[in-house]
């Protein structure tokens, strides 16, 4: 509650971000998609109460936003593929891990739609089962269920890989 | 490799646990299978390393920033800082209106001096008690809603306001203004020792403006006093009336009507309206 307004939008900018990228798979989507949750933001600043709470507002614009599907038809023709370039394009391959930061990205990548969604909400931002569940709009049953699934197809998707690729570390001189 | 030794309880108590939604009292008896049952323990390990992963990975992608997004949430922060400062000061604005722009109690005298009949009055609830029963509750909740120290708000009028909000926190009449030449003096009850007056405001009604004044009693109970022009009636006898849950007390006096309104429950709104018609009439 101590935080400005600068530093609050700041840190929700970065989130918005994070989470764009998990819905479009692809940085120019994502980038798009922020930029439309601004716009409307603005445009609707009004409906944020002074003392609400600024992420579940934003983050409910962005889950509208790409919800309309106007924009989900251009990105799913984009799909899955184009993590694979974004996480080669924007993991630095001097990043310790950088091959297994890869592989969970697109092993991420595969996943539905609903299950990066919601481990997107509450692995990686942190956010209660309950306000996950609010702003998908799901069942707090179905949001469960559905990080479940989400964990499980990761862990044995990174599983897979792990047995299918070798590691780098072992490459011969 | 054997068989899987976690139940599905234990699956889905992982999620719990891990993503702090287990209750405290349930944790540490977690914490002991987890203990237990190394096979458990890999899977909540490998889930807590793929977490890092994605976080990781969704941070680094995310992390260069456009222009054009910058513009955006520079613009959605710019916005939200004038709503807000527009929320805080609007109240203020409002004060200052009353206090530059005077005001004007716009009064039903007809020409030659008599006051026309107030439309909608019913046997029952005079068309001003009946408004000043509404004006109170929107006064109640405005006042629950911004606790502020004594404040005006007005819609803007003519000239003389200044005095007349000062006048009736202190003294018992205020000169009234009506258009260029016009006007009336308008008696009000002095303060009572027992009350403090927490809001006084110029409020718009179906036939006119009238003067509403708001007052906390000791015990908290919130009151408001509403004077309104009316038709000419030396009716000084004190109506009490229950409507809408609320218990309001009416007099007149000339040409000016005066409703008390208050809680139901309140014993002494009866006592304090007294008060206020004597002082009225004293004056």
């Amino acid at each position: 509650m101590t935080f400005s307004l600068r530093d609050q939008l700041s840190n929700q900018l970065r989130s918005l971000r994070r989470y764009a990228l998990a819905l479009a798979r692809n940085r120019d989507d994502a980038e798009d998609l922020v930029q439309e949750t601004l716009v409307r933001a603005i445009s609707g600043s009004r409906t944020f109460r002074p003392n609400g709470d600024l992420r579940s507002w934003l983050f409910g614009i962005l889950h509208n936003v790409h919800v309309n599907g106007v924009r989900r038809e251009q990105v799913r023709a984009r799909g899955a593929s184009a993590i694979e370039a974004m996480s080669n394009g924007q993991v630095p391959p001097s990043q310790p891990g950088h091959v297994e930061l890869m592989r969970t990205m697109e092993a991420f990548a595969t996943l539905p739609e609903e299950q990066r969604r919601v481990l997107t909400l509450v692995a990686v931002e942190g956010m209660s089962y309950q306000e996950a569940a609010r702003l998908l709009d799901i069942p707090l049953g179905t949001l469960m269920s559905r990080l479940a699934r989400g964990r499980e197809a990761l862990r044995v998707e990174m599983g897979h890989r792990d047995r299918a690729q070798p590691s780098p570390l072992r490459a011969v001189r | 490799m054997g068989g899987d030794p976690i139940s599905l309880n234990q699956d889905a108590d992982l999620h719990l646990y891990m993503d702090g939604e287990m209750e405290p009292a349930r944790r540490a008896a977690f914490e002991a299978q987890l203990a237990a049952n190394p096979a458990l323990a890999a899977k909540l390990h490998d889930y807590l390393h793929q977490q890092e992963m994605l976080k990781l990975g969704l941070d680094m992608m995310s992390g260069v920033t456009l222009r054009e997004t910058e513009t955006l949430a520079g613009r959605l922060r710019w916005r939200l800082d004038m709503d807000r400062f527009t929320r805080r000061v609007a109240p203020l604005a409002a004060a200052m209106l009353l206090v530059m722009g005077g005001w004007s109690l716009t009064v039903w005298v007809q020409e030659g001096g008599s006051g026309p009949q107030l439309a909608g009055e019913t046997d029952d609830v005079p068309a001003f008690a009946d408004e000043a029963v509404e004006a109170h509750s929107k006064a109640v909740a405005l006042s629950a809603l911004h606790p502020s120290p004594p404040q005006a708000d007005a819609t803007p009028v003519p000239a003389l306001a200044q005095t007349a909000l000062a006048q009736a926190a202190t003294v018992q009449t205020a000169r009234v203004p009506m258009g260029a030449d016009r006007g009336m003096t308008v008696a009000l009850p002095a303060i009572d020792p027992e009350l403090t007056l927490i809001r006084a405001a110029i409020v718009p009604w179906n036939h006119g403006t009238a003067l509403q004044f708001l007052y906390r009693e000791p015990d908290g109970e919130l009151l408001t006093l509403f004077v309104a022009s009316g038709d000419p009636a030396q009716d000084g006898t004190l109506h009490t009336v229950v409507q809408d849950s609320l218990r309001l007390v009416y007099w007149r006096a000339g040409l000016v009507a005066y409703t008390v309104t208050g809680n139901k429950a309140d014993g002494d709104l009866l006592n304090v309206a007294k008060r206020m018609a004597d002082s009225v009439r004293r004056s």
